[in-house]
């Protein structure tokens, strides 16, 4: 016993002598990071119309009917809190959107209008991408069908009253037409009131902001693993031997190695408790913290530890079987990416297909966030902490498995 | 030129000694074809119930579920149910994201509405997410196609004051009725976007980011051998007059592995546009995350500082810039901080010029000052 607790006092002493530049480098950037966030957010954002989406809509000056539609837009109950249209010339609209403070650009084409009333159907050209598609692309697109849709049964409205006025020599065809189109813009402004709304509860759901906060807890503690590819991976083969010949065996040298890159793990979790727990009193932070007090944070961490065991035991494992730190941080990154958009990490499990569903459901990185997720209401999962657990063991015991049989190839 | 081919071969050898990188960014096509091939054309991000009480076969109420299940793409699948309450259990366990209950007379709810204000339809929700309000509109445009004739209908009964001869009406109506989409999409140099509901898989459209950041996370990690190199001594002693050829290629070769793979992950997923644009933004990503790579391991010569970098430069990247989503628009101040990183220029280098000058100008320079403090260090250390 006393020869595996010198042992284990040289282990903590080999990873400890680079841990301060490690935890205190990591510390440091972690909240030079978020406080850079938190200040440039609070000198940038001043205004509420600042925090909305800005939408431009750009069109001739002498285009009737523009600011009207923009006016009825902006009314509009589903968009009014988030969205925030502007009349621009198209030199300020790009100038806006290369300065990010646009988001989306609407081109009117010429006479549109009056190309509406002669039956022609000019395109709409929207720009609102930089980069690549999200989902929000996606959204996007089907709102411009819907709103494709209201454009065109209203021509069919209105081409129907002016055939109808024609047919039957009704007098005032114009202005019968102009008040039918000033209606229907004000009907599909208000026509969400045609639907009756019913919110029902639904079982086990969480709010998105803690669903990000605890994958980026998870994500964070594997991906942290590659700072240690080039500490765990070294190895001296005659010293691990002796240590063989005084009695300190492979099973102990692995536990004591394991414990120390554990407790050097721990710290980093309690560091990032602690910057969490730093910004809790910052209002904007309060939207993804679902903790009411810093009691309630700091217990949460103690009983979300069995995902800093597993995650360590994978660590451990990556390293420990490859002995190669560039392989290993790239398998570890490629693992816990892969992992964790099938898992749920990135995007709603919700939207996977039925079968990455039920691969997930097999997946330690799944557990591990249901895990969490499920101590934020208040409630233990016992299939989730039984996985995490398990998982944990498992790859123990490949870590064992891996240095007997370089012990034994050695030999 | 001969430091070139006597290094190019020694380092391609020593990364091949490496199995692990290597079996690891092959299998990187491999997860792309993965989840390129789970996706059933049935699978889809949202997916909406709708009940429909047994109509007439041509009633307005069925032909309004029919061209709901006709709408169904990768983006959003409506699906029928067979009673009211599976809406609400669909909806209760996740199975359905939102609901909807049509009524069998739906054309006489539309017509009380036009007179009355009272709802058409009802719409059943867990959440007040954008998503669902976009689901309320598609489902309100196809609703509108009956409404906006039996508004004229009623307008006309009001202004005319008298009996609408319907049939006419209705059959210049339906006349004029067309399905055709008034937006064309593109990017800002004016190159016409594809189709975006057709057969995209919505999990491969972060693949351009996360391989940017598995590219930057290659180059950071390929230091790890200039810093053994450091410590032994070794590549001074066989290669004293070489150190600049041996440098840039210990971050060269690996890149490129990674980004040849890259670009492979890119085309075997269809996520790859123009090939002439793809070359130049991912040559113009090798020189930015060679360059940082470079900086940063001339910048901080003690390992553990820059083991330190390396998980939160690469966290950051996947938050910060728009991988999977992008913050900007909520949090404005991220688009100061993520100038930073390579990924933000090389996501938007494809159809944003001055996102490609800025993605090569960012390597340049982060070359040129990791040439200085390499200079600086040598000359002083």
């Amino acid at each position: 016993m006393k020869q595996f607790n010198r042992y284990l006092f040289l282990e903590a002493k080999r990873i400890f002598k680079k841990l301060p530049g490690i935890l205190l480098g990591s510390i440091l950037l972690l909240l030079f990071l978020t406080g850079s966030i938190f200040f440039c957010q609070s000198v940038t954002s001043t205004t509420e119309d600042e925090k909305k989406i800005q939408i431009a809509i750009v069109a001739e000056p002498k285009e009737p009917f523009v600011d009207f539609m923009v006016s009825t837009l902006q009314k509009m109950k589903n968009i009014k809190y988030t969205l925030e249209f502007k009349r621009m010339s198209e030199k300020e609209a790009m100038k806006s959107f290369h300065q990010q403070k646009t988001a989306i650009i609407f081109y009117i084409p010429k006479n549109y209008i009056k190309s509406i009333f002669y039956g022609e159907n000019k395109t709409i050209r929207v720009r609102f991408t930089r980069g690549q598609k999200t989902i929000v692309s996606f959204l996007m697109q089907q709102l411009c069908t819907a709103a494709s849709s209201y454009i065109l049964d209203t021509e069919a409205g209105i081409y129907s009253l002016q055939d109808y006025y024609k047919e039957h020599n009704l007098p005032a065809e114009a202005s019968a037409e102009l008040e039918l189109n000033l209606k229907y813009i004000n009907s599909i402004a208000s026509l969400n009131k045609a639907l009756k709304f019913e919110k029902i509860e639904v079982k086990d759901s969480y709010p998105p902001a803690t669903t990000y906060l605890l994958s980026g807890i998870v994500l964070f503690l594997l991906l942290w693993g590659i700072t240690f590819g080039t500490l765990l991976t070294s190895e001296n083969i005659a010293f691990r031997n002796q240590l063989s010949l005084i009695g300190i065996t492979l099973p102990k040298q692995l536990y004591a190695k394991y414990i120390v890159f554990f407790t050097v793990n721990l710290l980093l979790y309690l560091g990032l408790f602690g910057i969490l727990s730093l910004v809790m009193g910052y209002a904007p932070a309060k939207v993804f913290l679902p903790f009411a007090s810093h009691t309630d944070l700091w217990l949460f961490a103690l009983q979300f530890s069995p995902v800093l065991l597993f995650s360590c035991s994978l660590i451990h494992c990556i390293f420990l079987w490859t002995k190669d730190a560039l392989g290993g941080s790239i398998f570890l990154f490629g693992f816990t990416i892969l992992s964790g958009l099938i898992s749920g990490c990135f995007y709603p499990f919700s939207y996977l297909p039925d079968t990455l569903q039920r691969i997930a459901g097999k997946l330690p990185l799944y557990h591990g966030l249901h895990y969490g997720l499920e101590m934020t209401k208040g409630r233990f999962s016992t299939i989730s902490f039984a996985f995490i657990l398990g998982y944990s063991i498992c790859f123990w015991g490949l870590t064992f498995l891996a240095e007997y049989l370089r012990k034994e190839q050695s030999e | 030129m001969k430091s070139f081919l006597t290094l190019f071969p020694v380092l391609l050898k020593r990364l091949s000694k490496k199995p692990l990188l290597i079996i690891t960014l092959l299998l990187i096509p491999l997860s792309v074809l993965f989840l390129v091939h789970t996706t059933k054309p049935e699978d889809s991000i949202l997916k909406v119930a709708i009940y429909c009480p047994d109509a007439e076969q041509d009633s307005p109420s069925q032909a309004l579920t029919d061209t709901l299940m006709s709408l169904s793409n990768s983006a959003i699948r409506f699906y029928p149910v067979e009673k009211q309450e599976m809406v609400y259990q669909a909806i209760e366990n996740q199975s359905a994201d939102c609901g909807y209950l049509i009524p069998s007379d739906l054309d006489r709810n539309i017509a009380s509405y036009i007179k009355n204000g009272t709802s058409i339809l009802t719409a059943v929700h867990a959440d007040d997410e954008m998503s669902t309000k976009v689901i309320d509109e598609i489902v309100l445009s196809k609703v509108y196609r009956i409404f906006s004739y039996q508004f004229v209908e009623h307008y006309l009964t009001t202004k005319l004051d008298a009996p609408v001869d319907t049939s006419s009406l209705k059959t210049s109506y339906d006349k004029y009725c067309k399905d055709e989409l008034l937006f064309s999409f593109e990017y800002t140099d004016g190159q016409k976007e594809k189709d975006l509901s057709k057969t995209t898989n919505f999990l491969l459209l972060p693949l351009r980011g996360l391989l940017s950041v598995m590219i930057l996370l290659v180059c950071l990690c390929s230091n790890f051998l200039w810093y053994e190199d450091q410590k032994t001594g070794l590549s001074k002693l066989l290669f004293p007059k070489a150190k600049h050829c041996f440098s840039f290629l210990s971050l060269l070769i690996p890149a490129f592995f990674a980004g040849a793979l890259g670009l492979l992950s890119l085309y075997l997923s269809h996520v790859a546009e123009n090939t002439f644009s793809e070359l130049g933004a991912m040559a113009g990503l090798l020189v930015a995350c060679m360059g940082l790579s470079y900086t940063l391991r001339n910048l901080l010569p003690s390992l553990p500082m820059y083991l330190a970098c390396i998980p939160l430069l690469i966290v950051s990247s996947l938050i910060l810039c728009p991988v999977f989503l992008s913050l900007e628009s909520f949090f404005p101040a991220i688009s100061h901080i993520n100038r930073i990183y390579p990924t933000r220029y090389y996501l938007e280098a494809l159809h944003y010029p001055q996102s490609l000058y800025a993605l090569y100008g960012y390597g340049i320079i982060t070359f040129l000052l990791g040439y200085l403090l390499s200079t600086i260090r040598n000359r002083f250390v």
